[in-house]
């Protein structure tokens, strides 16, 4: 019997008395899944989903940065470890994880962004990299506001930062990593709340993010939108993976499979603002 | 020589043994070797037999034949017949009559000829016979395998048709078309469904890739189709599986939810955005964009024809409802407490129940960490204590409406429903206990009981007016063998029937306005609906 903490068990109604007698038939046992902080919020529904299903899988999420994804499932600490690039092989800054199997969960865009009250709806690719040199240092350089942009860069191990360097500062290098107006931020949640409790602020974070006082800004003039993802004119986005030790198996594998089905794909994936795996050509 | 016997087939639905055993060689039901007919065309012995075959969704009773073909395929009657092969052939008039086809035999054009309009056979032998069935046309011709496609008025357009080859001529058997039912159902674009171990046929492909279903009513079903960009939505006639699809919504929803009359439905833009769209004739209704608030939201549910509830806000710790008509969003429980879900509204919208969750915390210390580290090593820990979900409900008709938590347990939680009287109910699993079934746990203020199907492994239930319907998976004690059924359950009088044996692949199920009224859909996006003693598939 369960131990129910605020109700009192008035009744317990056995419609048979071999009730606990039967054999369980579908899938049991724990789940742990950590990492990406950006792919947090389409684990959180995948968990919901797979429940249904599944009622007697006990699924635990969270999301803190990438590396830790496949760092936890090196540890033992997790079945599944999210990430922003394939850990099992090597990206720059970091090496490969032996023996890791990497499962591909969709296309994740991302987007510079700044609070709503901010004028700016743009920024080119230099102007970024300015900015994130320390080079601009006042956003009316951006046609914006005479005041001081307030950097927000996520922590080393962080699968956007990853992805964002890579692709919307196009590899560069001379980052800022220090100074009075530079503030890191540990998770996507940190980010989102950095950025739109400061209107002076600049960051990055994948567009499922971007709501309440965030705003997305367009980048060369393209607007950050899956739809653009697809259409390759917006170039900052990246594959986000499941992390396994070895191929995965009973329920970790049953999980994946929901994940890449095809109802969650053209489901879930889509109305959080991820981009199906099927849709990248 | 063959002999065939008079044999009356009286089978509701054609088994598919019988036919795949048709193909390839004699079957059992109607003949007995040996078989040798020197003539294709004109059988001996003829005997009227006939079968009640699924034809559309409708049995339908058709007369058949075994008839002798060349081993050769395609059958070419100007070919050698060494070794030939029995196959049924059945009589086309009453396929045609239970499609809507409309067979015309040995049409004439009526071309200008030395100037003036005259009458001309479609071919000069005279055996072709044309098929109008779903808006286009076909032409099928005794004797030949080469049907053509396409609408002709002329013998010069009708020579210019695409071809397509059968693999068995048609035939005449005593002044009838019969066809190779396979080989016309291919021609004509429709598909043969096995279902069991029968076989249906569709003078149309069935729907597929569905994503979503849901019954609108008794004769019709919702159905949300995947494809490679944006959704494509269809409604389905439970009867026939004609299906219309819908035009106007321009949303890529990947689910819609109809109204409790089923004269609408809503949905979410990938904006958060709410719509509506109203059903209209032939598949023309109006979308309308009942609200722009942009802000998260999950989980529409109507209450009455004209209010939504859902859950609101990136961390989803609102729930609000919408005013269809004014598109006025209210916040019912705005509490911060983040993460709730499974929110079921009772239907005067009074009260409510709901789970809440929060995630695992995750540390590390990534203090240190250099860039291309040989051997990357932190330690990782996941604290999943007080993670599991646990059950709130909201009363507004209280003297002060606030939302209360009514339970602080470890086991697993899934589905909520709430009741009119106050009673909300969730699905419990013991996960510490591989062997522990779920069981209902009913709530009522501070009293709990459980209620256990003996046997049974609930999987998942939905409402029904004052009574649960239950999939559950049902296994006599110590036997690996199990049965899937659904379950009707009164939690109020404790009382449990089985309604239904379903699929073990079956998941998803909705349900119309009696228990009698359910559909499903499969793991791989097959649904069927209930339909008289059996499932009726209404997509592949």
């Amino acid at each position: 019997m369960k131990k129910i903490g605020l109700i009192s068990l008035a009744v317990a109604l056995f419609l048979s008395m071999f009730a606990m007698g039967a054999q369980a038939a579908s899938r049991t046992g724990n789940l742990t899944i950590t990492g990406s902080s950006a792919l947090l919020p389409l684990m959180l529904q995948a968990k919901k989903e797979f429940n249904k299903s599944n009622p007697r899988v006990k699924i635990a999420v969270s999301g803190i940065s990438s590396i830790v994804g496949p760092q936890a499932v090196k540890r033992g600490t997790a079945q599944i470890g999210t990430c922003d690039w394939d850990a099992s092989t090597s990206v720059p800054g970091f090496k490969a994880f032996p023996g890791q199997v990497a499962h591909k969960v969709a296309a994740i865009p991302f987007a510079f962004v700044v609070h709503k009250d901010n004028p700016v709806n743009n920024i080119t690719q230099q102007q970024a990299i300015g900015i994130y040199r320390g080079e601009i240092t006042n956003w009316s350089q951006l046609g914006g506001n005479n005041a001081p942009i307030v950097v927000n860069n996520r922590s080393f191990g962080s699968g956007t930062r990853v992805n964002v360097i890579a692709k919307g500062l196009n590899g560069a290098t001379g980052l800022l990593s220090s100074g009075t107006n530079y503030v890191e931020r540990a998770s996507s949640g940190a980010m989102k709340t950095g950025v739109e409790s400061n209107v002076n602020a600049i960051g990055y974070i994948d567009l499922v993010y971007v709501t309440g006082n965030l705003k997305a800004l367009s980048f060369n003039g393209v607007v950050a939108s899956p739809r653009n993802v697809i259409n390759k004119t917006y170039p900052i986005w990246a594959f986000g993976y499941m992390m396994t030790q070895g191929q995965p198996t009973g329920t970790t594998k049953a999980f994946i499979d929901y994940v890449q089905s095809k109802k969650f794909q053209n489901g879930s994936v889509k109305s959080l603002k991820f981009i199906p795996i099927a849709a990248i050509k | 020589m063959i002999t065939i016997s008079k044999t009356k087939v009286t089978s509701v639905v054609l088994a598919a043994s019988m036919l795949f055993s048709a193909q390839l060689g004699v079957t059992s039901a109607v003949a007995s070797s040996p078989a040798s007919i020197s003539n294709v065309s004109t059988p001996k012995a003829p005997v009227v037999t006939s079968q009640t075959i699924s034809l559309n969704g409708s049995n339908t009773s058709v007369d058949f034949r075994t008839q002798a073909f060349s081993g050769a395929t395609p059958a070419n009657p100007a070919t050698p017949e060494v070794p030939r092969t029995n196959v049924l052939v059945h009589r086309l008039s009453q396929i045609a009559a239970a499609i809507n086809a409309t067979v015309t035999p040995r049409p004439v054009f009526t071309e200008i000829v030395r100037g003036r309009p005259t009458p001309v056979k479609v071919d000069a032998s005279n055996r072709t016979f044309k098929v109008d069935v779903n808006g286009n046309t076909y032409w099928i011709t005794q004797n030949s395998p080469i049907a053509r496609v396409g609408a002709a008025s002329s013998t010069a357009q009708y020579s210019a048709l695409r071809t397509v080859t059968l693999d068995r001529a048609p035939v005449v058997i005593s002044g009838n078309l019969h066809v190779q039912i396979d080989n016309f159902f291919s021609l004509i674009g429709g598909e043969s469904i096995i279902v069991g171990n029968t076989k249906e046929f569709s003078s149309f492909k069935l729907l597929t890739d569905v994503l979503d279903q849901k019954l609108l009513n008794a004769n019709t079903s919702l159905i949300v189709k995947g494809t490679e960009n944006n959704n494509e939505y269809y409604t389905v006639s439970n009867a026939s599986r004609v299906a219309t699809k819908l035009n106007g919504i321009t949303v890529d929803a990947s689910e819609l939810l109809p109204s409790p009359d089923g004269t609408k439905v809503a949905y979410l833009d990938e904006n958060g955005k709410v719509f509506v769209y109203t059903f209209g004739p032939n598949g023309n209704g109006t979308e309308v964009e009942v609200s722009s608030n942009t802000t998260e939201k999950v989980e529409l549910e109507w209450t009455d024809n004209n209010t939504l509830y859902f859950i609101m806000g990136e961390r989803q710790n609102i729930i609000a409802r919408v005013n269809v008509s004014t598109g006025t969003i209210t916040n019912v429980v705005n509490d911060n407490i983040n993460y709730k879900s499974q929110l079921n509204v009772t239907s005067d919208g009074t009260k409510m129940s709901y789970l809440v969750s929060v995630p695992a915390v995750t540390t590390a210390n990534t203090t240190g960490l250099q860039p291309d580290s040989d051997n990357i090593e932190f330690d990782v820990t996941v604290n999943t204590n007080g993670t599991e979900p646990q059950l709130y409900v909201f009363d507004s008709t209280a003297q002060n409406p606030a939302p209360a938590k009514l339970t602080s347990s470890v086991d697993n939680k899934t589905f909520t429903t709430a009741f009119a009287d106050g009673t909300s109910v969730f699905l419990s699993t013991d996960t510490s206990d591989d062997e522990s079934l779920p069981t209902l746990s009913i709530v009522k203020g501070t009293n709990l009981r459980t209620l256990v199907l003996a046997n049974v492994e609930i999987v998942n239930y939905t409402q029904l007016g004052d009574k649960l319907i239950v999939q559950g998976t049902y296994a006599e004690p110590g036997s690996t063998v199990s049965k899937d059924f659904i379950y009707e359950i009164d939690t109020f009088k404790n009382r449990a029937k089985t309604l239904f044996e379903i699929p073990a692949d079956a998941m998803d199920i909705s349900i119309g306005a009696t228990s009698s009224q359910i559909s499903y859909i499969t793991e791989t996006g097959k649904t069927f609906v209930r339909k008289g003693n059996s499932w009726f598939q209404l997509t592949n």
